[in-house]
């Protein structure tokens, strides 16, 4: 299967001597199309030095990020904004929407900057929100909705151009445990459907369970992988479970 | 340790209201020239005359202290609020509520401190320009020399106390009021620009335009004819408030447009004008308020300037450099002359009388057009003068004008230029003039400059110029001693030949140029005084509210960095953005000075035919050039500012 992305040997330090510190040591993974792939790791371990560092937002200062036959390090400043709008879809767990836009124009936003025909971005967005049960609040604010429907329109924003890798970092972080169910699943099924790629940060076991694989950072190195293979999803929770509290499940949340 | 803290804050607050600081900064320095003009040895040296010029700088003063205390107090709750969290904490950790008070009003004090200084500082400098202007106008050659009066210095820091001080109690009161609870959602507001629920304030803003209308109206009509000053007055306040009215109806045109999708999904005008609508719902009121002190500052300025430019125009209206009247046939010149052979070279003189008819049929037509309007025109005589053609082309070629040719049965008329299309219109109906029996035919009007405006003069506003064998018929009036020098002489010479001789007027370029420069002085500086304070409380409120909402959109430009949009084009986003914000208000300021200015300044007159022409509308243009170009000036300055402070925030932050 071709390669979305392959971190070679990625390096990063913040600060200098003698507060050096080291984010990020070493870490060596691929991701491949079509593939969900979560990133476990206690607080301040790198997770979202990592996401970052592949958004082409902050950059690496050893090794090699891949995407796709792009290597991240040659990509000079300027191209890196288009670079995201072409080819990066992000969802976070809070500042996802613009306050000042209303939740389909939210959607339509990535379009617009691409300079698509408005046509095409209406029935576009219209489409999307239809399919993710949202239509219903597209004229509304951010202020005015849910968090779990602000998320979800958060994640139709991920993918409505559609982008060949989508980052999100703690997606349900804020949510409840009702509405984390139905995003991940929204995730998961967009994941099929769009073949859009996804790589997601999280702490939480059940989070990581939706994936069809987990990595382990710890003061940023990658110490342990988990696939799912010919397993039901609850027996992969138990065995995230177990490799958690293995790990050191207190460092987690 | 609360001492330290509350330092460390004043430094930091500091930052974040830089402009406002700055602002009132500006204030002191204006206020302390002004004062100083008014106490300044040098000035009254020059302006000489006792003035009203101290009481109309008190007055504007006075006006300058209510305005920029309801800014000042503005500033200081707005800050409150952005505090509030910080102050609600030091509640929840059990400081006093006197206590937050204290911490607060000291910060604000040592800001205030510094404002006076540097205020004060700048002011003694300052000074020097404004200095540097009254002695243009005066024509008195300029010297720097460093004057420091007590005086001003006390009043201006009793002004500031009132400004600073009003603000201090209610800040006290507001503080002791306050609970924790209250404290800590202070901050929290909805955002989107909730274009559903809003109430409908479009019949008002209808309403408002409306008036706006009948204002320019008004202006229209009461430039054809003359109308009382308090229905220009309720014109001008019209226009003001249509203002208000222009930024509701922008605010509901803009929330239309964003309901079009073919409109809004184009490139980065969708973040744009949701952003700016956003602002738009909490700013309007602002807008609206600081749009209308940039319209109050800028008919200021523009009376302002064309009182300045009235003063060189009155000069040059005097025709000849010096010039001595006495009512009595014959009179003897001669002193006169031999002083000013002495102390120039005299360079030619001419003596001639002027006659009267004891009849007023021309001047009575032109009368009506000269006064009013600021027009300068100050004179006791009202009867119809005459000259005879050989002493008017002596005098003519004195001025190099070229000379007139009449024959022996026709009249010639010399007036000022408003003068012509109501004695056109006269003459349409009556072209011939009697003259004890011989009747003389009309053969032309000249306007050139020809001492026609002072209180002594070749008539007041016209003169007749017959053939000489028709002064037979007329009465003696004047004795004139017209004389042009090498350059123009100074007041003192001028007062000193006053004292050469009884029953004598002189009319001089000097002594007008000294007599307009001080009215030009009383009301071109308050004025000015005024109109800067306006427009600065205007672009402070402006700022403050832009950069205090710039904190909040941090997020917002990261979002826009993770969708793709590259730094440089959200550095020129949020130029648009601001530059919006900023020169809307004053967008319909501009529209409705391009439509007054030429109304106020120049003259629309009915010419023989009966036709409407507008006249010196270039002159008004000018004004309204350098009017609107000292504001742009004053404006792009705090908006360069604002956009850099916004930029800091927004992208150099993370
Ligand atoms: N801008 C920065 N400057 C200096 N150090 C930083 C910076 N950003 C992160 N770090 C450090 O790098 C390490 C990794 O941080 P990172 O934010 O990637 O952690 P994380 O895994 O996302 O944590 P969390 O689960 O709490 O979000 C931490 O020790 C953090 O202190
Ligand atoms: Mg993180």
């Amino acid at each position: 299967m071709d390669m979305v992305l392959s971190v070679e040997n990625a390096e990063k330090y913040y600060g200098r001597e003698p507060n050096l510190k080291k984010a990020l040591d070493r870490v060596d993974f691929e991701v491949s199309a079509g593939e969900f792939v979560s990133i476990m790791g206690p607080s301040g371990s790198g997770k979202t030095t990592l996401l970052n560092c592949i958004s082409t937002i902050d950059t690496i200062d050893a090794g090699h990020i891949y995407l796709g036959s792009q290597d991240l390090a040659s990509l000079p400043q300027q191209k890196s904004a288009r670079f995201r709008q072409e080819n990066l879809g992000f969802i976070f767990q809070d500042f996802n929407l613009l306050d000042t836009l209303s939740i389909e124009e939210n959607i339509a936003l990535p379009l617009a900057i691409k300079d698509i025909p408005a046509k095409e971005i209406k029935s576009t967005v219209r489409s999307l929100m239809q399919r993710l049960g949202i239509e219903d609040i597209a004229a509304k604010f951010p202020a005015q909705v849910s968090g779990g429907q602000k998320q979800r329109c958060a994640c139709a924003r991920a993918f409505v151009n559609k982008p060949r890798l989508v980052l999100a970092d703690e997606p349900t972080g804020a949510l409840d445990s009702v509405s984390a169910r139905q995003l991940l699943a929204l995730l998961t099924e967009l994941n099929g459907q769009e073949k859009a790629t996804v790589l997601m940060v999280t702490h939480d076991p059940l989070s990581a369970s939706y994936g069809n694989r987990v990595l382990f950072l710890k003061d940023g190195q990658i110490n342990k992988e988990l696939r799912r293979v010919r397993q039901s999803r609850v027996d992969f929770y138990h065995a995230i479970l177990s490799e958690v509290s293995a790990f050191g499940g207190a460092g987690l949340c | 340790m609360l001492k330290k803290l509350s330092k460390r804050n004043a430094k930091r607050q500091a930052m974040d209201y830089i402009i406002y600081i700055i602002t009132l900064v500006i204030t002191v320095v204006l206020m302390l020239s002004f004062n100083m003009v008014v106490f300044s040895e040098e000035i009254s040296a020059i302006i000489k005359e006792p003035s009203i010029l101290p009481f109309l700088i008190v007055v504007v003063s006075i006006m300058v202290v209510f305005i920029m205390g309801a800014l000042v107090n503005h500033i200081t709750v707005f800050i409150l609020k952005r505090r509030s969290r910080e102050f609600g904490l030091y509640m929840l950790l059990g400081i006093e509520n006197e206590d937050i008070a204290g911490i607060f009003l000291r910060e604000n004090r040592s800001i205030h401190g510094f404002i006076l200084a540097a205020g004060l500082f700048l002011g003694t400098w300052f000074f020097q320009a404004v200095k540097a202007v009254i002695c243009g106008m005066y024509a008195v050659p300029f010297s720097f020399s460093f004057e420091v009066s007590a005086g001003a210095v006390i009043l201006t820091l009793f002004y500031m106390g009132a400004i600073l001080g009003i603000s201090s109690v209610r800040v006290k009161r507001a503080v002791r009021k306050l609970n924790v609870r209250e404290l800590i959602y202070f901050d929290k507001a909805a955002s989107g620009d909730g274009s559903g629920e809003a109430k409908d304030s479009t019949p008002m803003a209808l309403l408002s335009v409306l008036l706006g209308i009948v204002g320019i109206a008004v202006m229209v009509l009461s430039a054809v004819r003359n109308l009382p000053d308090i229905v220009n007055v309720l014109a001008v306040t019209f226009l003001v408030v249509s203002v208000y009215g222009f930024f509701v109806l922008l605010f509901r045109r803009l929330l239309s447009c964003l309901k079009s999708d073919e409109w809004k999904y184009r490139g980065s005008r969708l973040f744009l004008y949701r952003q700016l609508t956003a602002k738009m719902r909490s700013m309007l009121p602002l807008m609206a308020g600081a749009s209308m002190l940039v319209m109050v500052a800028l008919l200021a300025v523009g009376q302002a300037i064309c009182f300045m430019d009235k003063v060189d125009s009155r000069v040059e209206a005097v025709a000849f450099d010096i010039a001595f009247f006495k009512d009595e046939e014959n009179a003897d010149f001669s002193p006169y002359l031999s002083y000013l052979d002495e102390n120039h070279e005299l360079e030619s003189s001419y003596g001639y009388s002027l006659y009267t008819s004891h009849d007023d049929t021309f001047y009575q037509q032109t009368k009506n057009m000269v006064q009013g309007k600021m027009g300068f025109y100050i004179s006791g005589n009202d009867e119809d003068i005459f000259m005879c053609i050989s002493d008017y082309n002596r005098l003519r070629d004195m001025l190099d004008l070229p000379q007139v040719q009449i024959d022996s049965g026709s009249y010639v008329l010399h007036c000022t230029e408003p003068g012509i299309a109501p004695l056109a219109d006269y003459i349409g109906q009556s072209p011939f003039l009697i003259i004890e029996d011989a009747q003389y035919r009309f053969d032309g009007i000249y306007s050139e400059d020809f001492m026609q405006q002072e209180s002594k003069g070749n008539g007041n506003g016209v003169l007749v110029i017959v053939p000489d064998r028709a002064l037979s018929g007329l009465d003696f009036h004047t004795c004139v001693m017209a004389v042009d020098t090498q350059s123009e002489l100074p007041l003192s010479e001028i007062r000193e030949m006053e004292t050469i001789g009884s029953g004598i007027s002189i009319i001089s370029k000097t002594g007008v140029r000294n007599r307009s420069a001080s009215m030009a002085v009383y009301t071109v500086f308050p004025l000015l005084y005024l109109a800067f304070v306006l427009s600065a409380v205007a672009c402070t409120i402006l700022s403050v509210q832009i950069l205090s909402e710039a904190k909040n959109e941090v997020n917002s430009y990261q979002i826009l960095d993770y969708l793709g949009v590259g730094q440089e084009q959200q550095k020129k986003m949020m130029k648009k953005q601001v530059a919006l914000l900023y020169f809307l208000p004053v967008l319909p300021v501009a529209f409705i000075d391009i439509l007054v200015f030429p109304m106020m300044t120049g003259r629309i007159v009915r010419d023989a035919g009966g036709m409407v022409q507008i006249i010196s509308v270039a002159a008004g243009m000018k004004q309204i050039g350098i009017a609107v170009g000292l504001f742009f000036v004053f404006f792009i300055l705090y908006y360069i500012g604002t956009i850099m402070l916004y930029a800091r925030i927004t992208i150099k932050k993370r």
